[in-house]
């Protein structure tokens, strides 16, 4: 019966302990790291944008001028990579990255593109 | 006496896991209420990349209305099914007007997915009024005698929500004239962002 007894309060301290650990894993198990991919896709059209207003980016994405376009953001963003979609993208978004689209319609004739920008 | 005093302790014994429990579900009650409290309000991550993404096209859909004006041609036609084929969640509407002095043209472009019943008032032009059905992916085209100043108003229903917008400009010189309102959705929100823009010759 004693041995019963002593069982029985295991158990319940078992449970005890269960029901803490799953309401701890609960509560911080959905703290996921922070989502930065807004932050980093709007420092990419940041960037763009910025290239824009200089007049620089518009002839270099109608002339499809990665080199030059990359070397205009190399200043303005950390860690990237570009690519014209003609007509899908390619590239594959990396773990932790924004990807963003940037378009043109033309320069001076209607000729759209299209620019994706992965970020991290 | 002493037998009261051991039931007793047998029975404190007995509870001691239930208190276990017991003090286990009043943690987690606390956990509960103080996640509630404290948990963040919720991000909209994806917002602030649709709002630059946004301004990016809006900008763009101007500079179409200057190249519609060079080319003669109705370029936001061409961009808004562009960026539809481009954008999943992409809609759009817009009015491109071509003037010439004493005549223009209104086209209007439908791209939100639904057809648009269409009704024009023209004010200082004739036909004063016009009206038709727009099908998504599609152009309506209506042209007008004006002379002096012109107040279009465009109402369009889409899926018995009726919207309006209104136009002014001068019929007595060449200039093309364009509004846009265009959008992407987001689960189950949407960002607008909409303009007008004219250009000269």
């Amino acid at each position: 019966m004693i041995e019963m007894k002593g069982v029985m309060h295991v158990i319940e301290a078992v449970i005890a302990i269960a029901m803490m650990a799953v309401a701890i894993a609960g509560l911080f198990g959905h703290a996921q790291p922070a989502d930065n991919s807004a932050q980093l896709a709007s420092a990419g059209y940041a960037a763009l944008q910025h290239l824009e207003g200089t007049g620089q980016l518009r002839p270099a994405l109608a002339a499809r001028d990665t080199a030059a376009i990359r070397a205009m953001l190399n200043g303005l963003l950390g860690s990237f990579d570009l690519e014209i979609c003609e007509p899908e993208c390619t590239g594959m978004l990396q773990p932790g990255a924004a990807a963003l689209d940037y378009f043109i319609a033309g320069n001076g004739s209607y000729e759209p593109v299209r620019l994706r920008l992965y970020v991290w | 006496m002493y037998g009261d005093a051991d039931t007793a302790r047998d029975a404190m014994k007995g509870s001691k896991g239930q208190v276990f429990v017991a003090g286990a579900a009043l943690f987690v009650v606390l956990l509960a209420l103080i996640a509630a409290n404290l948990a963040p309000a919720p991000a909209m991550p994806a917002t602030l990349a649709i709002e630059a993404q946004l301004d990016n096209i809006a900008q763009e859909y101007r500079y179409a209305i200057g190249l519609s004006a060079i080319d003669e041609s109705d370029r936001l036609d061409d961009f808004s099914s562009y960026l539809r084929d481009n954008i999943q969640s992409f809609d759009a509407i817009y009015a491109l007007v071509s003037v010439q002095p004493g005549t223009y043209t209104l086209r209007i472009g439908n791209f939100l997915r639904n057809p648009a019943a269409i009704s024009i008032t023209a004010e200082g032009s004739s036909p004063s009024e016009a009206s038709g059905t727009v099908d998504d992916k599609e152009t309506g085209s209506w042209d007008f005698t004006a002379s002096g100043d012109v107040n279009i108003t465009i109402e369009y229903t889409i899926q018995d929500i009726a919207y309006s917008q209104s136009l002014q400009f001068g019929a007595d010189k060449n200039q093309t004239i364009g509004w846009f309102d265009i959008g992407i959705r987001s689960g189950e929100s949407g960002l607008r962002r909409s303009g007008t823009w004219s250009v000269a010759g």
